[in-house]
């Protein structure tokens, strides 16, 4: 990508930061070029883990891909929507509590290379629409929880731009890039709700224009966390040399993992659970054994979840 | 899964038991032994609570599989000899005193046995 077309993407209000931008000037303001979204699947729109178009009850876990759900001492639904934010069509993923008490409703994303980034400063920005006061963007870095004023909703039930500037310093443990309604923990009723559109991560004190990717592209990455397949799609045969009656069967993912992941499966003809198991499970495969074959079987679906 | 204060959690695991490349959670997740899996993380610190994993095969578990590899063995060498009977039954060609033999043997170690 040409210098020349990121200077034509600059927002108006970095355009204005500088009347003759150089490259010096792109980087004091901070601004980044191509791939600067540090967050994935930010758009909501890869959910290889089912369909929430119906409110979906949500205890702690992953649901659209790359993003977790905590819920404390409340019941939760999860919730898939395209909607018109700033005149564009967006997904969007909205979470709701469905029961009342004092206790913490949120989406965050863990980010991996979070290393790399100790002492840059980065800007977390995302579109917000919420009822509760309390929601925020805030990160959490192992050691501490930073927010500040910018960073916080009103609690008038609109789409708000909200963004936070922070430098992760060299003892952060983790870094977690969350939408919240935690200060603490915090009277939440039944109803209350945070709707997020457009999530970002990225170098510099400015939040720029959302960077879109393709859904194939966004796919791929969120595959390294996380991959299914519903259909059937290995035999399960008895290798010849092996002797007997044991079945084996090699399932190659599509994208090498984050690391060796946890594996399900599902067989066409169920067997006892002593039966079968997975074998020799990498970053880049598994196979699933099954012995005292009498009969022809099929991997029905499979999952790897390799998450953070 | 991890509480609002992001540690870990080990409220989610309900069974655990080892297997040859880690362990079996709940029944149906394969969980490798790598402490960069969350759900190892999880493990580890669910048995470092005092819980006991299950072996990988309880007694029973070893001799229902070896019943069952019997039972598939057994049932190959019938399967693969039927045609002496039907041979016999259609040209009245005597199966062969030895295979008769054998066949007597498969059906007696099958479980339950096949009369």
């Amino acid at each position: 990508m040409s210098k020349a077309r990121n200077i034509a993407a600059l927002s108006t209000v970095e355009v204005a930061a500088t009347t003759d931008q150089t490259k010096a000037d792109l980087n004091a303001i901070g601004v980044s070029g191509g791939r600067k979204n540090l967050i994935i699947n930010g758009g909501f729109d890869v959910s290889q883990r089912g369909t929430y178009t119906t409110a979906t009850s949500a205890p702690d876990g992953y649901y659209l891909d790359r993003w977790a759900i905590d819920v404390n001492a409340i019941t939760a639904n999860i919730q898939q929507l395209t909607t018109t934010v700033d005149g564009g069509t967006v997904k969007t993923m909205k979470i709701i509590a469905t029961s009342s008490a004092t206790g913490a409703l949120q989406m965050y994303q863990v980010v991996e290379a979070f290393a790399a980034l100790a002492g840059r400063t980065l800007t977390f920005s995302a579109r917000v629409k919420s009822n509760q006061s309390s929601t925020r963007l805030q990160i959490y870095d192992g050691v501490s929880f930073i927010d500040d004023a910018g960073s916080r909703h009103t609690g008038g039930g609109d789409w708000e731009n909200l963004s936070l500037t922070f430098t992760p310093s060299s003892s952060s443990t983790t870094l977690n890039p969350r939408i919240t309604g935690y200060d603490g923990l915090i009277a939440l009723t039944t109803g209350d709700y945070i709707e997020a559109a457009n999530v970002q991560l990225e170098l510099g004190s400015v939040a720029t224009d959302f960077e879109h990717r393709s859904y194939g592209e966004e796919l791929a990455l969120c595959q390294r966390y996380y991959e299914a397949e519903a259909n059937q799609s290995a035999w399960i045969n008895i290798p010849q040399l092996l002797g007997g009656n044991y079945g084996r069967t090699c399932v190659y993912f599509k994208v090498e993992k984050r690391a060796s992941p946890s594996v399900t499966y599902v067989l066409s003809s169920p067997s006892a659970a002593s039966n079968h198991g997975t074998q020799f499970v990498t970053k880049n495969s598994f196979n699933v054994y099954l012995n005292s074959m009498t009969t022809y079987n099929i991997i029905n679906s499979w999952t790897a979840d390799a998450e953070l | 899964m991890r509480s609002y204060n992001m540690e870990n959690s080990t409220a989610w695991i309900t069974s655990c038991k080892l297997q040859t490349s880690g362990y079996l959670v709940n029944g149906t997740m394969s969980v490798p032994n790598d402490p960069a899996n969350r759900h190892c993380a999880d493990v580890l610190a669910w048995i470092a609570e005092g819980n006991t994993l299950a072996p990988e095969f309880t007694d029973a578990e070893i001799a229902a599989n070896t019943q069952a590899e019997t039972n598939a063995t057994s049932q190959a060498y019938l399967d693969s000899t039927d045609w002496y009977i039907t041979r016999f039954t259609e040209a009245s060609v005597a199966v062969p005193a030895d295979v008769t033999t054998a066949r007597a043997e498969a059906r007696a170690a099958y479980s339950p046995v096949k009369e």
